[in-house]
């Protein structure tokens, strides 16, 4: 198979991972989304020739710079990290509002945007782009046990923010239920939004 | 208690399953983007130098095009007539015969077959009885998929002024972004292009191809210009594999008046190898082949005679498609 083929395949294969890739991390439209992923495939078609047998890490990593590069470019990098923990609570109390009342995600996103943003990256990555560790150090440029470490540490940091936010807010994770709890999770929303402004 | 990651899993913001980023076979916009990634069509032997005389003796008729065309600065108009594309003799040349032997050899190499679908930029003119014709670019994309269903996706791009806004037909024509959606239509499943000319797949062998090309455009079997005009619309609806590329050029090189014009940088950068056919009462083409497959790049039909009621003169372009894969 000639490397352009080889290229076709895995922008077929995984366009839908990456587009998802970027969208969770930019805090825009669909078009935004969309001009970022465009990148994203020209940069890598640039370099196709690097392309791994396994692409999809490496298509994670190439992304990783452009979407740097992209919202950066607008002055926002930092200020949309620090948002996206609050992902779901800004996008009008989706999270909060659901009926499906238990839903942690409200939470863990607190949990999570509390983090250093490296550690945030090492989990979001194995969580929602469901990477092994052997990926992980792909896309961040370092060895397996490294990889491994960092998780670990990340791991630690999030368990520890999440016992903190339940001991403040005392409301069980995964358990939460009823009104009262809907409105403690409005309240929080409301702050995670003003936060992300700050 | 629940793992950590167990709980941010759950809070996956973008699913996998639902919603516009799920899991899916490519929709129109990203096919239109693999097609379109930079340099993918030929680069090797791009010759911009080409390009940019094109592009700044093409200016000059931007001013004037763009007082046809209201509330537009004239300055930010990208289309504008396109000049015929200019043959160099050379060398270099490389003879129509020569094309059909590399062409029938490229086939035995890798007999692939043809595609259904499409990708192609056109040029054409909206001329109006005593108004200056206006030229309307825009780039054409259509797939089909193993279930029948499909696409096709019209978008106003000028690839010779990226960035630029471009003219869209109308009464009257007006411009519009560069990128605009032009028109999007989506076949389900099971029609597998059946409305569309040509659907039945072509067969293998010049003549037979011939005789195929004459059912839909009846005459192609007898008169070379309705042969050289059913190879243009054909490659709007196929893209064809080494064996129809072969066939295809071998039909042309059987066209009686056809000559060789030397090399061609269309208006993509892309270098060929042209072929001129003039032809009662008024066209001549210049049909675009890559010397190393026999791949037509391009089919441009020019008009011979002044017609004053439209405003065109001898040598204005009249109709321009360059396919793009």
């Amino acid at each position: 198979m000639s490397t352009d083929d080889a290229f076709d395949d895995a922008y077929r294969e995984h366009y839908w991972a990456v587009s998802r890739f970027v969208a969770r991390r930019l805090d825009g439209q669909s078009w935004e989304v969309e001009e970022v992923v465009a990148e994203v495939f020209s940069v890598a078609w640039r370099r196709r020739a690097e392309l791994p047998e396994s692409p999809l890490p490496w298509l994670y990593g190439v992304a990783r710079h452009c979407l740097a590069n992209a919202v950066r470019g607008k002055g926002r990098y930092r200020r949309l990290l620090a948002k996206l923990g609050h992902y779901e609570v800004t996008r009008e109390g989706r999270t909060v509002a659901s009926p499906d009342a238990e839903r942690p995600g409200s939470w863990v996103l607190e949990a999570l945007s509390r983090l250093a943003e490296a550690d945030q990256e090492v989990l979001r990555l194995t969580t929602w782009e469901e990477l092994t560790v052997e990926e992980l150090g792909i896309v961040l440029g370092c060895g397996r046990s490294a990889a491994a470490m960092r998780l670990h540490r990340a791991r630690r940091r999030l368990r520890e923010q999440i016992e903190t936010l339940r001991r403040d807010d005392r409301v069980s994770v995964g358990c939460t239920s009823g009104e009262g709890d809907r409105a403690h999770s409005s309240d929080r929303a409301e702050k995670a939004h003003k936060d992300g402004h700050a | 208690m629940t793992d950590e990651l167990d709980l941010l899993r759950e809070a996956n913001p973008v699913s996998a399953d639902t919603g516009p980023w799920r899991d899916r076979p490519l929709n129109a916009r990203a096919e239109l983007l693999l097609r379109q990634l930079p340099s993918r069509d030929r680069g090797r032997r791009t010759v911009r130098r080409v390009v940019w005389s094109l592009e700044a003796a093409a200016a000059a008729t931007v001013l004037a095009l763009a007082l046809t065309v209201s509330g537009t600065p004239s300055s930010a108009v990208a289309a504008s007539r396109p000049l015929p594309l200019v043959a160099h003799a050379s060398r270099a040349d490389v003879s129509l015969a020569e094309i059909v032997r590399r062409a029938r050899t490229a086939a035995e190499e890798s007999p692939g077959k043809s595609e259904r679908g499409s990708h192609f930029q056109s040029w054409a003119p909206s001329m109006k009885s005593g108004e200056d014709p206006v030229t309307l670019p825009r780039e054409s994309l259509t797939r089909w998929n193993a279930d029948g269903s499909g696409f096709a996706l019209e978008v106003a791009t000028d690839p010779r002024h990226p960035g630029r806004p471009v003219i869209e037909d109308g009464p009257p024509p007006r411009t519009v972004h560069e990128g605009k959606v032009l028109s999007e239509e989506r076949y389900p499943p099971g029609i597998n292009s059946a409305n569309q000319d040509y659907f039945e797949d072509p067969p293998a062998g010049a003549s037979a191809l011939r005789a195929y090309l004459a059912v839909w455009s009846p005459g192609a079997d007898r008169d070379p210009a309705e042969l050289l005009s059913a190879v243009q619309s054909f490659l709007t609806v196929w893209t064809p594999g080494p064996r129809q590329r072969a066939d295809i050029v071998t039909l042309l090189s059987g066209i009686e008046g056809i000559r060789p014009a030397g090399t061609v940088a269309d208006r993509f950068g892309r270098e060929g190898q042209g072929f001129r056919f003039t032809s009662a009462p008024a066209s001549r083409y210049l049909i675009v082949l890559d010397p190393d497959d026999g791949r037509v790049l391009d089919i441009e039909e020019t008009i011979t005679k002044a017609d004053p009621e439209y405003r065109v003169k001898a040598g204005d372009v009249m109709s321009y498609t360059a396919y793009i894969s």
